[in-house]
């Protein structure tokens, strides 16, 4: 009898220590005042916070182009995706709603994992940690392609995948994710660089231009673009970008710049734009196009521009020029590939 | 051995005692009870039996001969005009019963990949004096969609010359008005828009009127002429008329207009993805007379948050217009959705009923969506009572996370209590382009505007709304980023330029509140 009370008394006693020096009681996972703000990330997640700063997330409501393309938002239902509420208040795959503050942080840390009340308040991650401070509940919709497509299927890339075959489950499938939130190198969890339409790097591994004489002795040339690369159509995201062909007769100095002709452009008409066709490249697909140029006209060079604004513009009055005139399209674009055909 | 454990025991509860109790994390806020409740739904339900979509079908109506009316457009659009007033006489005699051959006609020759657009005019001519609503129907659609202007107007004149005057076409034809670029056709909205007795119009004659091409500028002219001679008021005192809301008088909207809007409020509300669609409705909707506020403040109570906050947004639109819905815009501030749309569209209204609810709402505690939102609606306001409200709210904005709110608080501050600290801090952030540079630049340019409205004499103020004017048209023909850093850079030189008087004539405005 006595050695189960010893039994007891150690218990309660261990108990009792464990209490006094043990960690003590987990901290509330909101901070006083609840998350106000992406700032308050950065203390224990430097790293992605710092990803996060460099995007174009964190940009999307100072971004210049943006607020040029928006009438620095006169346009007021390109706030709702540039400054939205957070996502998981509206509901993962529905339309997003405009918030009120912190508009200048753009789509940031709080957009997407803050939990709404009614939700338990706090903040929300695809994995969990005990010890993390904000102890996130796993939310597996934030890794979900709806998720994305709150904003981006507004100008249907989302729409645009689900058409392609990366959408079909199997080895062949890939989402939002695995393009643009590998996987960082030291397996440290996912980039929240989000790289996309801004970085040429991946523009470039998105599509292969190649541009041969079919037959010699014809005064064509023939174009292909293959968009190979993007889960979606080349270029994606209707108004805001645009992809043009120009080719011209190559220069004997090569840095030379503009002499070219425009040959294709490459857009998704927007709202009243009822007078110009759909010419996206879809996911694996490919366009083709010829023009004319002698054979005997010494070697002619093909190239693809990208931009991130389908106007061009004088540089010196701003006013828009039409993109079939443009001869210099260097000054207003960037260039995606560029191939040589020899006569 | 038991003395020991006890002492153990006894000493371990004493040192557990001085420890401090964990902190219990706040029970979850008890659930806000709104009264929220289908509006929309119960809306729709009530008026359906108006949907113009549904109107009955005379019974025991013959067509008439497609072939024949094929026959007749196929005269009509041919080049010979003697046969033409015969073969248009005819059409329009067939009345009811000529109504679906033409809609089959019009289907057909939409399908036609040749130029059908005469055809399309002429059946747009003859569906004018049928008293259906389809044939409404059908020449809204032409209004809408047809390629051709020379269709469209016909279309448009059509609808206004309609023996039904179909009222519920207003907030389509209002929502023409931001996607057409035809001036005859803009002219011919005006005209029957105004049968309707809407006038939101009236800023796109305007601008006509200023083209250099008399071709565009005549015909507006002549309309406006005629329009102030219907009415016996002046076109300006009309436009502020209709911008105020007040000493309009207006029709009873007609069941079938009533489920029109909430046909077009359905398209805001959650079970709608695209934000184009959105717009398009907070656009038409936005149009209409002081009547909506009264007929949409229910809505402010939907249980469709996106319904809830597009009316909001509805109503800032309509500012001053949009009165009527007060009240109900003051109880959204307890809805904690609604409550930041709810400030703002408070101050676009202008009532002085919303003072106190908004320097309730700009105070410390609330939310930090709301405060914000407050604080930026006193500043549109500027109501002079605000101004130890906003001082407050510089203060707290020094606390992590509120960068925003003192943005915004000396944005504001700017119109109620101009101090040169204040002044010197947003030209800064205007001059070097940091974040919150636009609200800086609309602070600036919401005191000058205003100034020219207040301040006596005048003449100083018009010549810097003016001059300031200038340097903000755009750069090119559409924004741009070059344009808008040029921009910015020229105002801001200006202000630096002009800074000690700027200063004296901020205080002085907001002296003379």
């Amino acid at each position: 009898m006595r050695w189960i009370a010893g039994i007891i008394v150690l218990v309660v006693v261990s108990l009792l220590l464990g209490n006094l020096f043990g960690p003590g009681p987990e901290p509330d996972p909101v901070p006083a005042g609840g998350f106000v703000s992406s700032a308050q990330c950065e203390e224990c997640h430097p790293e992605v916070y710092a990803e996060w700063t460099e995007s174009w997330h964190s940009k999307s409501w100072t971004d210049p182009d943006v607020r040029a393309l928006s009438n620095d938002f006169a346009n007021t239902d390109c706030i709702d995706c540039h400054a939205p509420k957070d996502i998981f208040s509206t509901g993962p795959g529905k339309r997003v709603l405009p918030r009120s503050d912190r508009r200048v942080e753009g789509v940031d840390c709080l957009a997407c994992h803050r939990l709404p009340e009614s939700m338990g308040g706090g903040v929300a991650g695809t994995t969990t940690n005990s010890r993390a401070a904000c102890r996130p509940p796993v939310k597996t919709e934030l890794a979900r392609v709806e998720y994305c497509g709150s904003c981006h299927n507004q100008h249907n890339t989302v729409d645009q995948w689900e058409a392609s075959a990366y959408a079909i489950k199997g080895e062949g499938y890939k989402d939002c994710r695995d393009c643009h939130m590998p996987v960082r190198a030291d397996g440290s969890g996912r980039s929240h660089h989000f790289k996309g339409g801004h970085d040429m790097e991946l523009v470039r591994s998105a599509v292969t231009l190649k541009a041969e004489r079919l037959d010699p002795a014809q005064d064509k040339v023939h174009v292909s673009l293959h968009n190979h690369g993007a889960g979606h159509a080349f270029p994606t995201d209707e108004r805001s970008r645009a992809a043009d062909i120009f080719w011209r007769k190559t220069p004997t100095d090569p840095n030379a710049t503009g002499g070219w002709t425009h040959l294709y452009r490459i857009r998704d008409p927007y709202r009243s734009e009822v007078d110009i066709p759909r010419t996206l490249v879809d996911a694996g697909e490919t366009l083709e196009v010829d023009f004319d140029s002698p054979s005997t006209g010494g070697a002619v060079q093909v190239a693809l521009f990208y931009k991130l604004t389908p106007y061009y513009r004088d540089v010196n009055t701003g006013e828009a020029i039409p993109y079939a005139t443009i001869t210099e399209p260097e000054s207003d674009a960037k260039l995606v590939h560029m191939v040589e055909v020899q006569p | 051995m038991r003395s020991a454990h006890t002492l153990i025991l006894i000493g371990a509860l004493a040192l557990a005692s001085c420890r401090e109790e964990p902190s219990v994390p706040p029970a979850p806020p008890i659930g806000l009870d709104l009264g929220l409740n289908d509006v929309l739904g119960a809306r729709l339900a009530d008026y359906a039996d108006a949907d113009p979509r549904r109107a009955p079908w005379p019974e025991g109506l013959e067509d008439s001969d497609l072939s024949m009316v094929q026959g007749l457009l196929a005269t009509l659009a041919g080049s010979n005009p003697r046969y033409a007033d015969l073969a248009r006489q005819d059409l329009e005699s067939l009345g009811l019963s000529g109504l679906r051959p033409l809609l089959q006609c019009l289907d057909d020759a939409r399908k036609d990949g040749k130029n059908t657009a005469p055809t399309r005019w002429f059946i747009a001519r003859a569906l004018g004096p049928i008293p259906h609503s389809q044939a409404a129907l059908a020449l809204l659609d032409l209004a809408k969609l047809d390629p051709d202007s020379s269709v469209r107007s016909m279309a448009i004149y059509q609808l206004g010359e309609s023996p039904l005057a179909p009222d519920w076409v207003v907030p389509h034809l209002c929502l023409r008005l931001k996607y057409e670029k035809d001036p005859e056709c803009h002219r011919l909205l005006g005209e029957v828009l105004a049968k309707h007795r809407n006038y939101s119009f009236l800023r796109a004659w305007f601008d006509l009127t200023r083209s250099p091409d008399s071709a565009i500028s005549t015909p507006i002219w002549t309309s406006l002429r005629n329009l102030e001679a219907q009415t016996g008021r002046e076109g300006s005192d009309l436009a502020k008329a209709w911008a105020q809301g007040e000493g309009l008088d207006q029709p009873e909207p007609s069941r079938a207009f009533l489920f029109e809007v909430w046909t077009v409020v359905s398209k805001l509300s959650s079970a709608h993805f695209q934000l184009r669609g959105v717009d398009d409705a907070r656009f038409a909707l936005s149009d209409l007379g002081p009547w909506l506020a009264t007929e949409i403040a229910p809505a402010l109570k939907d249980s469709d948050l996106y319904v809830r906050l597009h009316m909001g947004q509805v109503l800032q639109r309509h500012g001053p217009r949009g009165k009527a819905a007060v009240p109900a815009l003051i109880e959204a501030l307890g809805d904690p959705d609604l409550a930041p749309q709810a400030a703002t569209t408070l101050a676009a209204i202008g009532e002085r009923a919303a003072l106190q609810p908004l320097l309730t709402a700009a105070g410390a505690g609330n939310a930090l969506d709301l405060r914000t939102s407050a604080v930026q609606a006193l500043g549109t306001t500027a109501w002079p009572e605000s101004a130890d409200v906003l001082r407050t709210a510089l203060v707290d904005a020094s606390i992590p996370g509120q960068a925003d709110l003192g943005v915004h608080a000396r944005c504001s501050l700017l119109q109620v209590s101009p101090t040169p600290e204040i002044f010197d801090t947003l030209l800064q952030q205007l001059e070097e382009l940091a974040p919150g540079k636009d609200a800086a630049e609309l602070a600036f340019e919401s005191m000058l505007q205003r100034r020219t409205r207040a301040i006596e004499p005048a003449a100083t103020a018009d010549k810097d709304w003016e001059h300031w004017n200038q340097m903000g048209q755009r750069f090119g023909a559409r924004p741009s980023v070059p344009g808008l850093a040029k921009r910015r850079e020229n105002r801001a030189a200006w202000i630096r330029e002009n800074r000690d008087r700027l200063i004296e004539a901020a205080a002085e405005l907001a002296a003379s509140r």
